[in-house]
């Protein structure tokens, strides 16, 4: 038996994922993607989305070797179908129920209904995460979730109920708590993943970003009462300062809030003998997203020029003189208008995906470090794919991740 | 020509990652590095899978599925792609299917509209008989509740009659109103509505409320006319029209939704969808009020041709209003919103959605035939009824 040729740093030293999908390239998926959804009312968006995670997984390189997503649009156009066909008499039956009940009756059967569908979207999310893994290969070893969707629904939902009783003191530890449900439950090939992050942890490490959230978002606000109370209200603009600072505040917290839990969450994850160890910057994710503002706002600029450019030229050219006179303008005219709206509310969906969602992929991976990843070896796993049911649910209920 | 160099081998049964060699000769042959003979693969079995730039990633179809042969020697890839027959068999039938999937969706978006359009309603038609009368009455309740705080009415309470000088007007209507009703012993009470507005129309919720508003109420000569406008009304209370049009409503939007998903706005799709089913009854649906109300006006011995002569008559000053009327034509779909109560935009209303009165007017004068009546109201009841939201302006 010959021994296998691989790079030898990787048996001691530790390995950085790479990310080598650029914005150029993806933009074409993107808008060719969105363009297609339009024009066929949606029924495209199940391809679409294959056809990003496609350019998402096949561009991210571990160790030498790129991810590979085998997932299909089609796989998923049928979940959705299935789901389609539980779901519809699920809503008949809420549609028709009430009118055969009385008030109170129907109350009780709306929270019945609530509760029915936080259950079944918790049992989608996880189903929707094994369709997911069993389409990752890599290395020509497939990804595996085992473990039961109903299982994680309780969990969570017992979790949820312990969470609001303890006024969210419990949610790390529900975290933890999920998370290790889900990796433990995770597999590559015959290698069993573990979470070894605890509640403990997340709760001490996001205790600073939950404190300033108080104070940013609480402080004003109390300020602000406390000013009414006294009634010195009249000077307005102290107050609009403050409102100004909750707002900020909350839009810089919440992408730090997201970047320390990612860091505790990879932190804990490990498949077999490889561990990730993550170094994602605090305001990683805050810089995304204000590099998603910057080109959204240069695209709107840049839009607006154009407008104003072309309403100049027509007023210029004497067009909108003549189009008051009569009572309508031509049906052109908002046909025009209306293709504009639409590209331009089509280019800002794409440049979310390419310069939101792409870049936070970037470096959710390439911050994590892994360790040990020479030792693991892992023979192809014999259970076989598990079906995109649980994407058309997360589908149908409107949620669910990319 | 190359035909040889390095590339990566995964078998797919373990994570092992092999570098080996690659010869193309009579197969695709997969060399350990010391020359052995790993595996081979028949070039009209090869195809190319997805992958990043620089790389062909290959599979054998008919191998383990998962065995991958990454080439990112472009010199080879080059290569193997021109020897390989069949490489692309996966990708050209997926680009069809990219065709397939554009042009299956059109249709499945057309025969979908078609199904929310005609099939939901026949369903809805199916159902109704089957639900209980107490289902009618809520909905009934429901929309009472909407339409009060839609509808632009004068000054005053909704409801006329409850006034002093509205009284006789009210105790008038309430006995009309009963001989109606004992007429058509329904399961559910019928309880009419004089709403205080101009605007010229009579309708029917479910399960029991019909509204009639004073507009109507003016543009009348009879009392018959009132009870004709009225029984019409009952009709559709006892056929359950209304109940299978918000039944139907319900099941297309429900179903349009669901296809569309929330990327384009399932919420303004719904909302059109809503739009264009809450339009007219269908003609059968009218008709066949209009046959009932002939049915009860006879059974009572009052004259059941009034029951088409108000519309009748509405419809032949339309027309001589000629260009007027034309441009109040034109504003029709805006004549709902609150505030657009002059009378012209009104009787559009009650016209648009009652069409092809000249030939309703037939089919109610042939089933009311000729013989003797007396009127349902006496001058005096009629009188009261015509100030029931208060005296002649």
């Amino acid at each position: 038996m010959d021994i296998p040729a691989v790079s030898d740093s990787s048996w001691t030293e530790s390995v950085r994922p790479k990310f080598h999908g650029s914005a150029r390239a993806m933009f074409p998926v993107v808008l060719k993607g969105l363009f297609l959804t339009i024009i066929t009312l949606g029924i495209y968006r199940f391809w679409y989305m294959t056809n990003v995670r496609r350019f998402l997984w096949n561009n991210t390189e571990v160790d030498g070797d790129f991810l590979e997503y085998t997932g299909r649009g089609v796989e998923l156009f049928i979940g959705f179908l299935i789901a389609v066909a539980v779901l519809v008499p699920f809503y008949a039956m809420l549609f028709l129920a009430p009118l055969y009940m009385g008030a109170e009756a129907a109350a009780v059967a709306q929270g019945l209904y609530g509760f029915a569908l936080l259950l079944l979207a918790q049992y989608a999310l996880y189903r929707a995460r094994r369709y997911r893994l069993t389409r990752t290969i890599w290395r020509g070893v497939r990804f595996q979730q085992s473990g039961s969707g109903w299982g994680y629904a309780w969990r969570s939902l017992l979790w949820l109920l312990l969470t609001v009783l303890t006024l969210g003191l419990a949610y790390p530890w529900m975290r933890a708590g999920l998370e290790r449900y889900k990796m433990t439950n995770t597999w590559y090939g015959d290698q069993q993943g573990a979470f070894s992050s605890t509640g403990g942890q997340l709760f001490w490490r996001t205790l600073v970003v939950w404190i300033a959230a108080i104070v940013v978002i609480g402080g004003p606000i109390a300020f602000v009462a406390g000013m009414e109370a006294t009634g010195n209200i009249g000077a307005a603009s102290p107050v609009h300062t403050l409102i100004l600072v909750s707002v900020i505040g909350f839009i810089v917290l919440v992408p730090v809030y997201w970047a320390v839990e990612f860091r505790w969450w990879a932190n804990g994850c490990s498949v077999g003998p490889a561990a990730a160890a993550c170094d994602l910057g605090n305001f990683a994710f805050f810089k995304v997203y204000l590099g998603y503002l910057g080109v959204a706002l240069l695209f709107g600029l840049i839009v607006g020029a154009l407008g104003f450019g072309i309403g100049a030229a027509l007023y210029s050219g004497g067009v909108l003189e003549g189009m008051s006179a009569q009572t309508r303008p031509p049906l052109v005219f908002f046909v025009a208008f209306g293709a504009f709206y639409f590209l331009v509310g089509l280019v800002f969906a794409a440049l979310w995906q390419v310069f939101g969602v792409r870049p936070i992929w970037r470096k959710s991976f390439e911050s994590c470090e892994i360790h040990g990843l020479g030792a693991l070896m892992a023979a192809q796993s014999t259970t076989p794919e598990a079906n995109a049911f649980g994407e058309g649910i997360a589908d149908a209920i409107d949620f669910g991740g990319f | 020509m190359t035909t040889t160099g390095t590339a990566v081998f995964f078998d797919g049964l373990t994570s092992r990652r092999q570098d080996v060699h690659v010869s193309l000769e009579h197969d695709l042959l997969i060399l350990r590095p010391d020359g052995s003979r790993l595996d081979g693969w028949p070039y009209e079995a090869l195809r190319e899978l997805s992958a990043p730039d620089g790389m062909l990633r290959l599979t054998r179809d008919g191998g383990p599925p998962l065995a991958r042969l990454e080439i990112r020697d472009a010199a080879l890839a080059d290569q193997t792609r021109r020897v390989a027959p069949r490489l692309g068999a996966r990708l050209v039938a997926e680009s069809g299917t990219t065709r397939k999937v554009v042009f299956w969706s059109l249709f499945a978006v057309v025969s979908l509209t078609i199904f929310g359009f005609f099939g939901i309603p026949q369903i809805a038609a199916a159902v109704t008989p089957m639900l209980p009368w107490s289902v009618d009455q809520r909905m009934g309740r429901a929309a009472d509740v909407q339409l009060r705080a839609m509808l632009p009415t004068g000054p005053g309470d909704f409801e006329c009659g409850a006034g002093s000088q509205e009284r006789p007007g009210r105790e008038a209507l309430d006995r009309l109103s009963k001989r109606l009703s004992d007429a058509a012993g329904l399961p559910v009470p019928i309880q009419i509505i004089a709403v205080r507005t101009e605007m010229v129309n009579a309708l029917a919720l479910p399960g029991g409320p019909i509204y009639l508003m004073d507009g109507l109420l003016q543009e009348s000569i009879s009392g018959d006319e009132v009870a004709g406008v009225l029984a019409h009304e009952i009709g559709h209370v006892a056929h359950r029209d209304g109940t299978r049009h918000a039944l139907a409503a319900g099941g297309t939007s429900l179903v349009l939704g669901f296809v569309i998903g929330d990327f384009v706005g399932g919420a303004a799709a719904i909302a059109i969808a809503q739009a264009a089913s809450e339009a007219s009854y269908s003609r059968e649906a009218e008709r066949d009020a209009d046959m009932y109300a002939v049915g009860i006006m006879k059974s009572l011995g009052a004259d059941a041709k009034a029951v088409g002569t108000l519309l009748t008559r509405l419809t032949a000053r339309d027309r001589e209003d000629g260009k007027a009327a034309e441009d109040k034509d034109k504003d029709k779909g805006e004549a709902d919103k609150p505030g657009k109560t002059d009378k012209g935009a009104s009787i559009m209303d009650w016209l648009s959605s009652h069409p092809q009165t000249a030939e309703r007017q037939a089919a109610i004068d042939d089933a009311a035939g000729d013989g003797p009546t007396t009127p349902l109201m006496d001058a005096a009841d009629y009188l009261a009824l015509k100030r029931i939201c208060g005296p002649a302006k």
